[in-house]
């Protein structure tokens, strides 16, 4: 039982393919990039004596063997009541870009109880020697984070004290008013939402988007709701949500345009950094 | 919305512990063998005439799992079965995903009801656990409640206990249990009252 639960740290074999390598894909302008996207359930020492689970999601060749690393990560942090599988697509969509996405469970898929475990799923996976995992990180390398809903009420708290943690990108959300966030300048942040959002209220948005010092941006996506971030919103999710105008494809499309280049900033591409601060991103309302 | 989310966190695993649970429950001051077999904690104890005890603990997990020796005391007590009770359990526990060791320390406090057929009990309790490889430290501050029937030498229960890892980020802590405890000794209970001497009776006067 031992030995299977030291297995469970260091996952073996192939991943499951979300996206197959595409050497087509640029990557740009919202794009999925060339690689191949996988993911694989790894379990992860905590708090001393407990455990977090969590699910990595990695750049990958058709059959799902991770490419060689390593890469930036990313923390994903889930929405309140939302599985971190039905965010498992933005995770997906970085992977092929070159970038691993962290996403760990929390207890009743409530973040804020266990607000430090994208934390230690990020240790715990860098700390991997063994097995498919090992390798994709570095140990100690900057990161970033973000969330949506409930989760980016959490990603701010994981983002303030942690100088690794070099982005910080709010989705549909903002920062409790306890979390200082006005003291952290030093890194990029983004706020992100839709404009038909019902469940995330714009002017609370902007409001918490105003908190937020040193380069910060705030996007709203035309007619995108609330649970247009999550796969298979069901109809409990949507009664009390906005109703999206637009396909949901053309506005995840735009919602990624923006994130790619945030997250590429983040990680020192000047590029990137331009494109931010000088806006016009389809289907985006932009401030800065 | 405070309602719903506190019971949700009630019914879901939690985020400790090696930690040595069935030695908490309150079954009588004799000895006994315990089992506290929940989410996320497992263990199993036995107290032992001299008031000492010990158990093997682990979580569902599998990331830990120790052994622990502890001793307990009665505060105070009176005679409608009311009392107060203190135990500490310490122990080491092999930490096994990121493998290591941690010393864990349990210092647990009780009050509540000891009945011979039933009782509850609410406590608090701090199971520490401290990593000797790597310093890192949890030190969750913890309520119990335990509820348990007798049904001739055996106890049955729940335990609900909700808490908060108070080291780095607050954590919720939960976990419930079924607890079972098999009596070895008298079973007469905690805080039974001593046998008082019966009247010595007159004697009859002789038939005349």
């Amino acid at each position: 039982m031992v030995l299977m639960l030291l297995l469970a740290c260091a996952p073996t074999g192939p991943g499951e393919v979300v996206i197959a390598p595409d050497e087509a894909r640029n990557g740009l302008d919202g794009a999925e990039g060339p690689y191949g996207a996988a993911w694989l359930p790894v379990r992860v020492q905590a708090r001393v004596d407990g455990a977090v689970d969590a699910e990595v999601v990695f750049p990958s060749d058709a059959d799902g063997e991770p490419l060689d690393g390593p890469f930036p990560a990313l923390i994903f942090v889930q929405g309140g009541l939302v599985t971190p599988e039905r965010y498992r697509w933005i995770s997906a969509h970085a992977a092929t870009r070159g970038y691993v996405g962290i996403s760990a469970h929390h207890k009743g898929d409530l973040a804020i109880f266990e607000a430090d475990n994208g934390r230690y799923a990020l240790e715990g996976v860098e700390a991997i020697d063994s097995g498919t995992l090992a390798g994709l990180l570095e140990p100690g390398a900057d990161a970033v984070v973000t969330g949506h809903s409930l989760g980016g009420v959490v990603a701010p708290i994981l983002w303030v004290d942690d100088p690794r943690m070099v982005g910080m990108a709010i989705i549909a959300s903002y920062a409790a008013a306890s979390t200082p966030v006005e003291e952290r300048t030093d890194s990029l942040t983004l706020s992100l939402t839709g404009a038909e959002d019902g469940s995330a209220l714009r002017e609370d948005v902007e409001e918490g988007w105003e908190r937020l010092d040193g380069q910060t941006w705030l996007g709203v996506v035309e007619g995108m709701n609330h649970f247009n971030w999550t796969d298979d919103a069901t109809a409990e999710n949507l009664e009390g949500d906005g109703v999206a105008t637009r396909p949901q494809e053309e506005t995840r499309r735009d919602a990624v345009r923006v994130f790619d280049a945030w997250m590429d900033a983040s990680f020192g591409d000047e590029q990137a950094l331009d494109a931010l601060n000088a806006g016009g991103f389809s289907g985006v309302e932009w401030r800065q | 919305m405070i309602g719903p989310v506190i019971g949700i966190g009630l019914l879901m695993t939690g985020a400790a512990l090696a930690d040595p649970a069935a030695l908490r429950a309150p079954t009588p001051h004799s000895p006994s063998v315990s089992g506290a077999l929940g989410l996320p904690e497992l263990s199993v104890g036995a107290w032992l005439d001299s008031g000492w005890g010990v158990a093997v603990e682990g979580n569902r997990w599998g990331s830990a799992f120790g052994a622990s020796a502890a001793r307990r005391w009665t505060l105070t007590k009176n005679p409608e079965r009311w009392g107060v009770d203190a135990s500490v359990a310490a122990g080491l526990a092999a930490l096994t995903l990121d493998p290591g060791v941690a010393l864990t320390v349990a210092p647990t406090l009780q009050a509540g009801w000891r009945g011979e057929r039933f009782r509850a009990v609410a406590g608090l309790v701090s199971p520490a656990a401290i990593r000797l490889n790597g310093f890192e430290a949890s030190l969750p501050l913890v309520q119990e409640n335990w509820f348990l029937l007798r049904a001739g030498r055996t106890w049955l229960g729940v335990e609900l206990a909700l808490g908060a890892d108070l080291v780095g980020t607050p954590a919720l802590t939960t976990q419930v249990s079924a607890v079972f405890s098999v009596d070895l000794g008298a079973g007469t209970g905690d805080y039974a009252r001593p046998n008082q001497p019966r009247p010595t009776p007159e004697p009859r006067p002789a038939p005349r």
